[in-house]
């Protein structure tokens, strides 16, 4: 069955070229040989060499940073920047308090009793807009509203309201309590001045914990 | 005359005439016979099946709609599917058949009970069942050639210990006082692949490290698996049968233990630079490039080694099935390091990290190189078993050829086109849907590639089949089928 | 090289070298890693999985999408930030809660780390999965039909049947339903969100460049 004689010189067989006992033998014997200049030996040199110039260098820069062994940069011009940015000075934050209240406004719900154009619900939801609580002076009462809520009847504008507004205070932080104030001072119309994270601290320092403010209460505030 | 007295004829070969002959060859490998025959087959089937998948999973790749509806079929399922059947299931099996074949031949005397190997090999071949079942029934894993079940780690490692102790023991057993160089990388690779499964299974599958570890782990096994096992195993059988076959000493063997012990320490680093740019901290990905780098040393001797020994005797290297594969491997695995060290520096890595160009390296590794080498050993392994000539030498020429243009196919469509999508998807933000059709191209290519491979394996196939089951014929009856192998010659310079 | 013990040894202890100083060294400085808690960006960061996600995420390992997608951004190499799919490098911290981390390794398709950013909406994914041609033409990504069962609409069509254009539509009396596997997939999809920042992230060396600058100018 076997075609070798078909095919160029495939055998079907290849014959063993050496015995096993010998390669062992003489390749041990080879091992054993004082070394010679040989290319072998010649480029295996060149390439160690190579292998420890880029290892020292390699290492040198990549390594990332010594303190921070959680760096995930390479290049030592980006850790450098990366550690700058870190270090940045951060200075009082800067708010964007409009835009803060404007984004609450939706998220929290004020719109629900409020409406979308601030004009509240006869009968139960006072209106924001050009509300005597709202545009006043002194942006301590709306402060005040918003951090503790309000509870019965009240007259905006001429017109009876009467609903239940829970307190946001220990919901929000200062600075989301001053940008929905910002907010709906400023908006529909309406141009009463910012408010700032810092006032509505004080106002929540002077106030504290306490129940819904009743109309009666805030009528010593108004003006 | 029937297939079933050819079958038994092949395994239980009753030979006359002079007995002398070969006499410890032959004795050598009918102590083994059976053993390797079962690792032999097995990797000729996984083989067929890996190609199968591998062709499913390439037709995927430009034609998703492909047996899309068929949930099994999966291109996610595919991929593992192929990969774990190449790796665990062809590569393993035809590599711990040069490794069994090795240490027998080199030490001289049979040393491991049959039994003892033939029931790990059985096991082995069983787990890799049982976990390619395991990923079709949607259990697998999410690691790169770690996708079989947890159930299946255990499994295979026991039937991995089994196969290695029976080599230990050949070794322990062995007549020579010095020991050749093949020796030392088989039992290299026996001894990493046990430490870098348990530590992956271990690490990985059963008590998972956290998070992006995971990830680590992973690289660093997939590297060590073809650095620690598969190229090991491949360095012992090109060391063996230059000589072998050609009847040439290896040129540069001095420098042999300095390219062993430089290669698995720096392989066994080499992995952790796949995490560049990644979740991990930076200092663990340059360790792996300069360990990559660092591979350069040995791949500078050993290639010298093999290719200059292979050119001494150049001639003979086409007269012979064997030395032709040694050949193409060889010459493939400095193209193949060259992209595995160059591919790691993170210049490279920056536009071919996370596309093909990964997976048309390991292929260049796996069929390209560890596998050539594997299936030349075949070549040479079969008819010393059997006392029988291969029946049709033209199919084993065939295989070779095929196999070399599937390699060069597969590993051009996806390396070119890892780099391609590499380069597209860097320089713009255009859509990722507009990018990947540019690589359409390259995966016709690979999906050609598959499939002469596909068909090389069934070459394989039918080549061991036809030799098992052919009449055997007058000459094969006789012991001198085969000369007595002369000495190897060496003149000191 | 002569006995079997020295070469163990040998490769024990290069093994041993090699294990502790890339797998065990990450473990102990990266790899215990706690989650953080910052009320200003929510609570709890990295955020966990809940509910149906939390059985997305194992179908998406079932099908083995990771083959295809990674979960991870870069931001020292190639463009991810620019093309939107992340604002920052993905770090560490990110995946402490992932039993099975789906980093992924190949990108045949967009990185998906952050894509219930980018798609924040159920249906759009759902679609997607049912044939991805329908809003992303011209995609290699397969159709995951088989996620989905075609029923006979007895009496009124179902609330969950999905809305396909008329090229993909069923025929006449079908409707299309997403199997549980599919809307755990879709809610998987969507908590991929990676919408927080951590001080150890780097964000791409522009955006810290431009802060940079804004922060010096701030404090003078």
């Amino acid at each position: 069955m076997s075609e070798d004689s078909q095919i160029k010189n495939l055998p079907g067989i290849d014959e063993g070229q050496a015995s096993d006992e010998s390669i062992v033998k003489t390749h041990a014997r080879i091992r054993r040989e004082p070394a010679n200049a040989s290319p072998v030996l010649f480029f295996t040199g060149m390439a160690l060499i190579a292998v420890l110039i880029f290892g020292w260098f390699y290492f040198r820069r990549y390594m990332g940073g010594e303190e921070n062994t959680q760096i995930y940069l390479h290049e030592r011009s980006d850790i450098a920047l990366y550690q700058s940015w870190v270090d940045r000075p951060r200075g009082p934050i800067v708010y964007d308090y409009y835009a803060i209240g404007e984004d609450l406004y939706t998220k929290m719900a004020c719109v629900g009793c409020h409406m979308p154009d601030g004009q509240g619900k006869p009968g139960e939801f006072p209106p924001l807009v050009d509300s005597e609580y709202v545009v006043l002076e002194d942006s301590t009462l709306p402060t005040k509203i918003l951090l503790s809520g309000l509870i019965g009847p009240i007259t905006v504008k001429g017109n009876q309201y009467n609903g239940n507004m829970p307190a946001y205070g220990p919901g929000l932080k200062d600075h989301e309590i001053a940008g929905l104030v910002t907010y709906i001072r400023n908006t529909w119309g309406n141009e009463a001045g910012e408010v700032i994270a810092d006032e509505v601290a004080a106002v929540r320092a002077e106030v504290g914990q306490r129940p819904q403010w009743t109309a009666d209460e805030l009528a010593a505030y108004l003006d | 005359m029937s297939f079933i007295d050819n079958i038994f004829s092949s395994l239980r070969p009753e030979l006359s005439g002079d007995a002398e002959n070969r006499e410890r060859e032959r004795s050598l490998d009918s102590a083994i016979r059976f053993p390797l025959l079962s690792l032999i087959k097995s990797s000729l089937v996984w083989l067929v099946i890996a190609t199968i998948f591998g062709l499913i999973a390439s037709i995927k790749l430009h034609s998703p709609g492909f047996f899309a509806d068929r949930p099994i079929l999966t291109y996610g399922k595919v991929e593992p599917l192929f990969w774990n059947s190449l790796v665990y299931g062809w590569l393993f099996n035809a590599g711990l058949a040069c490794a069994v074949f090795l240490m027998t031949r080199l030490g001289g005397r049979p040393g491991a009970p049959t039994i003892f190997l033939t029931i790990s090999i059985v096991l082995w071949n069983a787990g890799v069942m049982l976990g390619l079942i395991g990923i079709m029934a949607g259990e697998q894993l999410p690691y790169a050639w770690l996708e079989f079940p947890a159930f299946v780690g255990p499994v295979l490692f026991i039937a991995f210990v089994g196969i290695a102790l029976s080599c230990l023991m050949i070794y322990h057993a062995r007549a020579y006082r010095s020991s050749y160089a093949s020796q030392w990388w088989v039992l290299a690779a026996l001894f990493s692949f046990a430490w870098i499964y348990t530590a992956s299974q271990v690490m990985v599958v059963r008590l998972p490290a956290q998070g992006a570890i995971q990830t680590l782990i992973n690289s660093w096994y997939i590297e060590n698996v073809f650095g620690l096992f598969l190229a090991p195993l491949a360095f012992a059988t090109i060391l063996y049968l230059i000589p072998k076959t050609l009847g040439s000493h290896v040129i540069g063997y001095k420098y042999s233990a300095c390219a062993f012990w430089s290669w698995i320490f720096f392989a066994s680093f080499s992995g952790v630079s796949d995490m560049s740019f990644g979740p991990i901290p930076v200092w663990v990905s340059s360790l792996g490039v300069v360990a990559s780098f660092g591979l350069l040393l040995p791949t500078t001797t050993l290639s010298i080694q093999f290719l200059s020994s292979l050119f001494r005797k150049f001639s003979v290297i086409w007269s012979s099935a064997t030395a032709r594969f040694l050949f193409a491997g060889s010459v493939i695995f400095l193209i193949l390091m060259y992209y595995k060290i160059f591919g790691s520096l993170r210049g490279s890595l920056a536009t071919t990290q996370f596309s093909q160009f990964d997976s048309g390296v390991d292929l260049l590794a796996l069929f390209g190189f560890a596998g050539m080498i594997f299936t030349g050993a075949i070549h040479f392994i079969l008819p010393r078993l059997l006392n029988k000539k291969l029946p049709f030498t033209t199919i084993v020429d065939l295989q070779f050829w095929l196999q070399l243009l599937g390699v060069m196919l597969v590993s051009i469509g996806l390396i070119s086109g890892g780099v391609l999508h590499g380069e597209l998807i860097n320089e713009s933000t255009a859509n990722s849907i507009a990018v990947v059709g540019a690589l359409k191209s390259g995966f016709f290519m690979t999906t050609l590639g598959m499939f002469f491979f596909f068909l090389s394996s069934v070459c394989g196939v039918f080549t061991y089949l036809t030799i098992l089951l052919s009449n055997r014929v007058e000459a094969e009856r006789n012991t001198n089928l085969l000369h007595e192998a002369p000495e190897l010659e060496y003149t000191a310079p | 090289m002569n006995r079997g013990p020295f070469i163990f040894l040998g490769v024990l202890i290069i093994l041993v070298f090699s294990w502790t100083t890339v797998v065990f060294k990450p473990n102990q400085t990266v790899g215990k890693l706690v989650a953080i808690l910052d009320d200003d960006q929510g609570g709890r960061l990295p955020r966990e999985l809940q509910g149906a996600a939390q059985h997305g995420k194992e179908v998406y390992q079932e099908l083995g999408c990771i083959a295809c997608h990674t979960q991870q951004v870069r931001v020292a190499a190639g463009m991810d930030i620019e093309r939107g799919w992340g604002s920052r490098q993905s770090v560490a911290r990110d995946y402490i809660d992932q039993d099975r981390v789906l980093l992924g390794r190949k990108r045949l398709g967009p990185d998906l780390a952050n894509v219930g950013e980018r798609r924040p909406d159920a249906a759009w994914h759902l679609l997607h999965l049912y044939n991805p041609q329908i809003n992303s033409q011209g995609s290699n990504m397969p159709a995951y039909s088989f996620l989905f069962e075609t029923r006979k609409i007895v009496g009124r069509p179902s609330s969950r049947a999905m809305d396909l254009p008329e090229a993909f539509a069923p025929p006449e009396g079908f409707e299309i339903l997403p199997t549980r596997k599919a809307e755990s997939l879709a809610a998987y999809m969507l908590s991929l969100k990676v919408d927080y920042d951590l001080n150890e992230a780097p964000k791409s060396l522009e955006t810290m460049a431009d802060e940079l600058a804004i922060a010096l100018e701030n404090a003078e």
